[in-house]
């Protein structure tokens, strides 16, 4: 009598059948599976295993003992972040810096991309790029000394001003918080404008040239071509880089608010970050400073979502 | 082949990884106290004394070794400076310190030693508040049981101050790092003295006759040699801390508050003196005399310009102007003259009865404390009984005595200065590199900076030994005899882990902020508008809280010390 080969017999419908249907893609690709593991079990010991310091925000933690063992604090530290006196300001220096750098900082680097993307001769393309690149790689400590020098009381700027005759006292650019949200938009601009082209240029790099063709048969000219080719081309790289800018919203920056910002400008640049830092490794108050830092990576992941959502519904383009 | 192939590299790959992440040991090396042996150190091992040498220091049999950490500092230049110490030290006495610091902040530094339990048998250079988490966490040697057997001298010396150090039981966890007062000035107003004398030496005692004396020599010296804009007034950041508490000093307040009898602490926002220091400051923004970067400058970019010529005064701690003047110019200028330099003055309103710009804390701000980590405390309270003794003072604060350099010496049981150093100090040509070298002040553990009570003059700080000789010490003391006051109990820190801590910390920040809004006002009306602002908000985001804290506190220590 033959075996009856069950193997082959078409798999029951439903939920079932799925399950079967995961298992046997599983299997068939094991070896892709097995090569992920180590980056699998990375990603499950330093990212996720350390978030049990999540909890932190919820006790009275104090170094030297655990954080289980610590006494439960509830929700009091985020209580206490948002009846702070500063909560207001650091929640809108965050929201106003941010929302510059991306009003500002996002679309910047699109139409400079697009710009290079139109040079015709390859070396000063190269050369142009290259120098574009070269203030990313400027630490902040060096462009904070740079703005100084520029902008002090006794810089170059208030140098010229005063022997054109244009004031007879010098601004103190770097003192009077008016002025820091700009600063800090412009650093933030020409520090990484250049950087921020390249995914954008490869992207272009990749649009069809038989489209440009096609389009020149139709009557494009250069602009016209950039408008109705080289644009719709790099939409999906424009919406993703987007929707990961909006939900990086919070990060407004750190460094350079230490590094630039002073006690006469502190209305105007203490953001989340360094107010975390501040609070919470400097005066070792780690819970409050994790309740702060829990806080604003919540709202984040929030953002990113919505974000997401919105760019579904409207671009028909998302990142999950 | 190609499955074995995979199968091994990912097994190569998740071991290597894992490897890495292996659960460290926590537990800290054991601390080493006695280099000579690998015994354990029980008193009968290290206690054994068979040598009282010349300074009085029973030797012990084997060497005494203490790691100590003392906060934030460069660990070569600590290390340079404490070699020859650290040798005298073990050559005369058997004993090895180890001062351990990092380049790190000390409150990071402190937790992160807390966290990991590595940490050395002794910690100095504590606030108050940083020793209490040491306590609240039981790593912190309760001391008292080892004073009457080991250390009395630690209690006599520190004589009625002693009880202020234990705590609601009566135990005893922090020795103070440096305790005791020496009535010299710490802090005043400070004049360009050759330019003084040259506008023929115009008599000044409020603050208006000040700011007067200030604008005259700005307007006879409005650029530097090399062409650069003068101030009358500068300073650095924090303002709130570096020129406020010397500033109502003048108008009579105690380090920035008003206190009265019964121990009410009121801040100085929340004063009618605050309010006139206010204008006081901002008039001399308007006028142009206030240096615009004064709430932005770092110590080394104001002393840059105080060196370059381009200050004329000061308000705040008196060795900033001779750090930053004459000690400068006098390595600098081939032609440099004595009167080339700062003086020490004293200010006062007319509406306060004393200018109180010098306050004294008899109990230091810094505290030691022996830690868990230490297998024979009672080894190390020896230590700190000899210390604290006048001779472990002299030791600990002028250096190595008997050598080329030294600034004394120590023979047949008498010490004497060396004079080519005493001149040095009179003469205001004192290197001070030479301190540094000779170890002046780096194993400071439980030391009395006040007047020695053997010879009832000497004190711990080699250069104040002389000040009715050195002409312009003894200049700064007359004018500023009478603005020392006692402010012991009026010191008070905030617990770490109490949320008013955090509150302190916003309002001492928006207070900078405020401070130097209100000051850079374009008009007095603007700047009172500004002060009242200040004072509005700091009291809605809690100064009250503080105030009624520090009066508690303040009370207490009036009824208890």
């Amino acid at each position: 009598m033959d075996k009856p080969v069950v193997e082959h017999l078409p798999l029951p419908a439903g939920p079932v059948s799925k399950w079967a249907r995961r298992k046997k893609t599983l299997y068939r690709e094991r070896n892709l599976w097995f090569i992920s593991l180590p980056l699998i079990a990375w990603v499950i010991i330093f990212n996720y295993v350390p978030m049990y310091g999540i909890m932190m925000a919820f006790v009275d933690y104090v170094p030297g003992k655990s954080i289980i063992s610590s006494d439960w604090a509830g929700l009091r530290h985020f209580k206490a972040f948002i009846d702070s006196p500063d909560f207001g300001n650091v929640v809108r220096n965050t929201l106003v810096i941010s929302g510059l750098n991306i009003l500002v900082g996002f679309p910047a680097p699109i139409v400079l991309a697009l710009l290079l993307n139109e040079l015709r001769k390859k070396r000063f393309k190269q050369v142009v790029q290259t120098i574009s690149y070269l203030p990313h790689f400027i630490s902040w400590v060096v462009v904070a000394s740079i703005l100084f020098t520029l902008l002090g009381n006794e810089g170059i700027l208030n140098d010229i001003l005063l022997r054109l005759g244009i004031i007879d006292q010098p601004i103190s650019y770097l003192g009077e918080g008016k002025y820091f949200w700009g600063i800090i938009t412009a650093s933030n601009l020409w520090k990484d404008v250049g950087w921020s082209t390249i995914i954008y240029l490869s992207a272009m790099a990749g649009v069809d040239s038989e489209v440009y063709e096609a389009g020149k048969v139709d009557g494009l000219g250069r602009m016209g071509a950039m408008w109705h080719i080289t644009l719709p081309g790099v939409r999906p790289t424009i919406v993703l880089l987007w929707i990961l800018g909006i939900g990086g919203i919070l990060n407004a920056g750190f460094e350079q608010q230490l590094l630039i910002g002073n006690s006469q400008t502190r209305e105007y640049y203490e953001v989340i970050d360094t107010y975390a830092y501040k609070y919470g490794i400097q005066l070792g108050n780690y819970s409050y400073g994790a309740a702060v830092g829990l806080m604003k990576a919540v709202i984040g992941v929030f953002l990113v979502f919505s974000a997401n959502r919105i760019s579904k519904k409207v671009l028909d383009t998302s990142i999950f | 082949m190609k499955k074995l192939l995979t199968f091994t590299l990912m097994c190569t790959m998740v071991i290597s990884m894992l490897a890495g992440c292996s659960s460290n040991n926590n537990e800290p090396a054991p601390v080493k106290q006695n280099s000579n042996t690998d015994n354990g150190n029980t008193p009968a091992d290290t206690g054994v004394e068979e040598v009282t040498n010349e300074f009085g220091w029973n030797v012990p049999k084997n060497t005494l070794e203490i790691n100590f950490y003392a906060g934030q500092d460069n660990p070569d230049t600590v290390k340079e400076n404490s070699t020859l110490m650290q040798q005298f030290l073990q050559e005369k006495f058997n004993v090895k310190l180890n001062k351990i610091v990092y380049d790190v902040d000390m409150n990071e530094k402190l937790n992160l030693m807390l966290a990991s339990g590595d940490y050395p048998e002794v910690i100095t250079m504590l606030s108050d508040e940083q020793a209490a988490k040491w306590i609240a966490q039981g790593k912190a040697v309760e001391l008292g049981q080892y004073i009457d057997e080991y250390a009395p001298n630690v209690k006599s010396q520190l004589g009625d101050l002693y009880k202020s150090f234990l705590d609601k039981d009566g135990k005893l966890y922090t020795l103070p790092s440096y305790w005791g007062i020496l009535p010299i000035p710490g802090a005043s107003g400070h004049i360009r003295y050759d330019w003084w004398t040259a506008m023929g030496s115009p008599a000044f005692n409020t603050p208006d006759e000040f700011y007067n004396v200030l604008k005259q020599m700005q307007a006879e010296h409005p650029k530097n040699s090399k062409g650069e804009k003068t101030y009358a007034l500068s300073g650095y950041a924090p303002m709130y801390k570096v020129v406020a508490p010397t500033l109502g000093g003048m108008w009579g307040l105690q380090a920035g508050y008003k206190v009265d009898k019964d121990g009410t602490n009121t801040h100085w926002v929340n004063t009618p003196e605050g309010l006139e220091m206010t204008k006081f400051m901002n008039k001399v923004y308007r006028d142009g005399m206030l240096d615009p970067d004064s709430f932005i400058n770092t110590f080394d970019d104001w002393k840059a310009k105080f060196s370059a010529e381009r200050v004329m005064g000061h308000i705040g701690s008196w060795w900033v102007s001779w750090n930053a003047g004459h000690e400068v110019w006098q390595k600098t200028n081939p032609n440099w003259k004595d009167e080339e330099r700062f003086v020490q003055v004293k200010v006062k309103a007319d509406s306060a009865e004393q200018a109180k710009l010098t306050a004294l804390n008899g109990r230091g701000s810094y505290r030691t404390i022996i830690t868990d980590k230490a297998k024979n405390p009672e080894e190390i309270m020896k230590w700190f009984n000899f210390s604290i003794t006048d001779m472990g003072t002299r030791i600990i604060g002028w250096g190595v005595p008997n050598t080329a350099n030294s600034v004394w010496t120590y023979e047949n049981g008498t010490f004497k200065w060396v004079e080519a150093m005493k001149k040095a100090v009179v003469d205001g040509t004192y290197d001070f590199t030479n301190s540094d070298k000779l170890g002046q002040g780096v194993f400071t553990l439980v030391e009395g900076v006040g007047t020695m009570k053997d010879d009832g003059k000497s004190t711990y700080w080699f250069d104040q030994n002389f000040n009715d000789e050195a002409k312009w010490k003894k200049l700064m003391n007359e004018n500023l005899k009478d603005t020392i006051y006692d402010n012991t109990l009026s010191v008070i820190q905030i617990p770490g882990n109490d949320l008013l801590a955090v509150t302190n910390t916003q309002i001492e920040e928006m207070l900078e902020t405020l401070w130097a809004k209100a000051v850079t006002s374009k008009t007095e009306e603007e700047s009172v508008k500004n002060f009242n602002d200040m004072r509005d908000k700091l009291n809605s985001s809690g100064l009250k809280d503080i105030e009624a804290f520090r009066t508690k506190e303040n009370q207490r220590r009036l009824a208890e010390w």
